[in-house]
């Protein structure tokens, strides 16, 4: 009754795409194997969905750590206290090395953004049986075109607009007494009693519109990761039992009103008899249509775990920008493994990320 | 807007050609106008004002008109504009440093600042005496 009233809802359009789906299906279904594991129809294929992103920490990501205990130390002094309270504590933590040791001007950002996007990830963590679990990761940004810092257009707009700020100071001073001249504090006073702060706005609106064409401009991220485990501190006994592939790319569609976005994900685990043989993969497919503010979206991606049937899943939903920093995304589709009836799904996330800042 | 900075600076005018070099370090946009004003005046000296930005890796320095003595008292005026490019914030410094002959005769900076909001401004101010 709960399936037959959210198709309902899904709306007649998008049983045509269900019946191409049922159809493929279908043909799997007629194909069983003895020899290969169902997951937890409930519990699993439902979470077949695929964060099409590489992970913002892969040493984190890999040993499954919670994303609130990553840190982001902004400086040397940062990384040592981080580094020691992830000893301690365990966690992670995501940093550039190019951007930490060396003191960055904008045209060196410019000119070889790569080494700077270019990020290293470490997690510890413990296991219930009391071994240490250490992560390692790299995120490597080979392309991203949204990034406003390498944005030509915008640069200019905001040059432009510093001269303006610029020009109105000059001018401003200009009718400063030489007395006055003399003293900074009376050349403030006057400099105050001339200007007025619109500006403020005018950049954040510049750069609004910058955002707003940028938004599903060319990107490609590819990360990749490593756990290890010790059955004590010393790291004598470090064992290496698990590495991550991650590959993301991200293209325009429509111009400026989509984009489509492909995810790649690979691990190999170590198995029961101590092989690094156990694989797991899975690849998604994202197209979005919409812009900044409110996106609707079609995805679907497909899982395979070694010795358990693979699972397919197509998902059509939206994320709406509510405020700033908080975004809803909501969705509804059909999951299915291998020789096991199709589910419904649905799933409804508030994402709350650090405000961005607008305006002073 | 913040107190400007204002700084005498001792030549020699016998000396060679003065130097003005601006520094950012910063991964911020930074504009600047410099204007270099005429003894006891507001207006400017002929080639002046020059403006630019840290967009580029050329290096933004400047000279002062020959010979050095007819600097005697003459002002330089930095108007310098610091943009949130990205919206993330950040810090910057920025630093104008005046030589002649290779010698430094002084630094003018604001010391490393952290921009809050989308915009900052600096206004630098060297009064050239001997």
């Amino acid at each position: 009754m709960e399936s037959i009233k959210t198709i309902s809802r899904i709306g007649l359009k998008h049983i045509f795409v269900y019946s191409i789906l049922f159809t493929c299906l279908g043909k799997s279904q007629a194909d069983p194997d003895e020899n290969v594991q169902h997951y937890q129809y409930s519990a699993n294929v439902a979470k077949a969905r695929i964060d099409l992103a590489v992970p913002a920490a892969p040493a984190m990501q890999i040993l499954n750590t919670g994303s609130d205990m990553l840190m982001r130390p902004g400086n040397v002094r940062e990384v040592g206290i981080a580094i020691s309270d992830l000893l301690q504590a365990g966690g992670s933590i995501e940093l550039s090395p190019a951007l930490l040791l060396g003191d960055v001007t904008l045209s060196e950002y410019q000119a070889n953004p790569f080494l700077y996007r270019f990020r290293v990830s470490v997690a510890t963590g413990s296991t219930s049986n009391g071994d240490r679990d250490y992560g390692w990761g790299f995120r490597f940004t080979i392309l991203d075109e949204t990034d406003l810092r390498i944005d030509k257009q915008l640069q200019d707009s905001l040059v432009k607009l510093g001269h303006e700020i610029n020009s109105i100071y000059m001018e401003c001073t200009r009718t400063i007494d030489s007395a006055s001249a003399e003293n900074p504090i009376r050349i403030q006073e006057h400099i105050d009693s001339c200007f007025t702060n619109l500006y403020d706005q005018r950049i954040a609106d510049v750069r609004e519109i910058a955002k707003v064409k940028n938004w599903n401009k060319p990107i490609f991220e590819v990360g990749i990761a490593g756990a290890a485990s010790s059955s004590d501190s010393s790291l004598k006994h470090l064992i290496q039992n698990k590495y991550g592939l991650w590959m993301t790319g991200g293209f325009p569609l429509l111009n400026e009103k989509g984009q489509i976005v492909i995810g790649l994900k690979a691990l190999v685990d170590r198995n029961a008899s101590n092989k690094l043989a156990d694989t797991e993969g899975s690849l998604a497919a994202r197209g979005y249509i919409g812009g900044n503010k409110f996106k609707g979206f079609l995805e679907t991606d497909w899982m395979m775990k070694k010795n358990l049937l693979p699972a397919f899943s197509i998902n059509v939903g939206g994320e709406l920008n509510v405020l700033n920093g908080v975004w809803i995304d909501c969705s509804i589709g059909i999951s299915k493994q291998r020789n096991t009836e199709a589910a419904l799904t649905n799933s409804f996330n508030i994402r709350i990320a650090t405000p961005e800042m607008t305006s002073n | 807007m913040p107190v400007p900075i204002l700084q005498k600076i001792k030549f020699n005018p016998d000396g060679g050609v003065i130097k003005v070099e601006l520094k950012f370090q910063t991964m911020l946009l930074c504009t600047y106008d410099l204007d270099y004003r005429e003894t006891g005046s507001n207006s400017s000296v002929a080639g002046f004002p020059c403006k630019g930005d840290n967009s580029n890796a050329q290096d933004d320095v400047y000279s002062l008109p020959m010979p050095p003595s007819v600097n005697m008292n003459r002002s330089l005026w930095i108007f310098v504009t610091v943009i949130d490019q990205v919206g993330d914030g950040g810090s910057y410094q920025v630093d104008i440093i005046i030589t002649q002959d290779g010698n430094q005769l002084g630094i003018l900076t604001p010391g490393e600042k952290k921009l809050v909001g989308n915009l900052k401004s600096e206004i630098l101010i060297a009064k050239f005496i001997v």
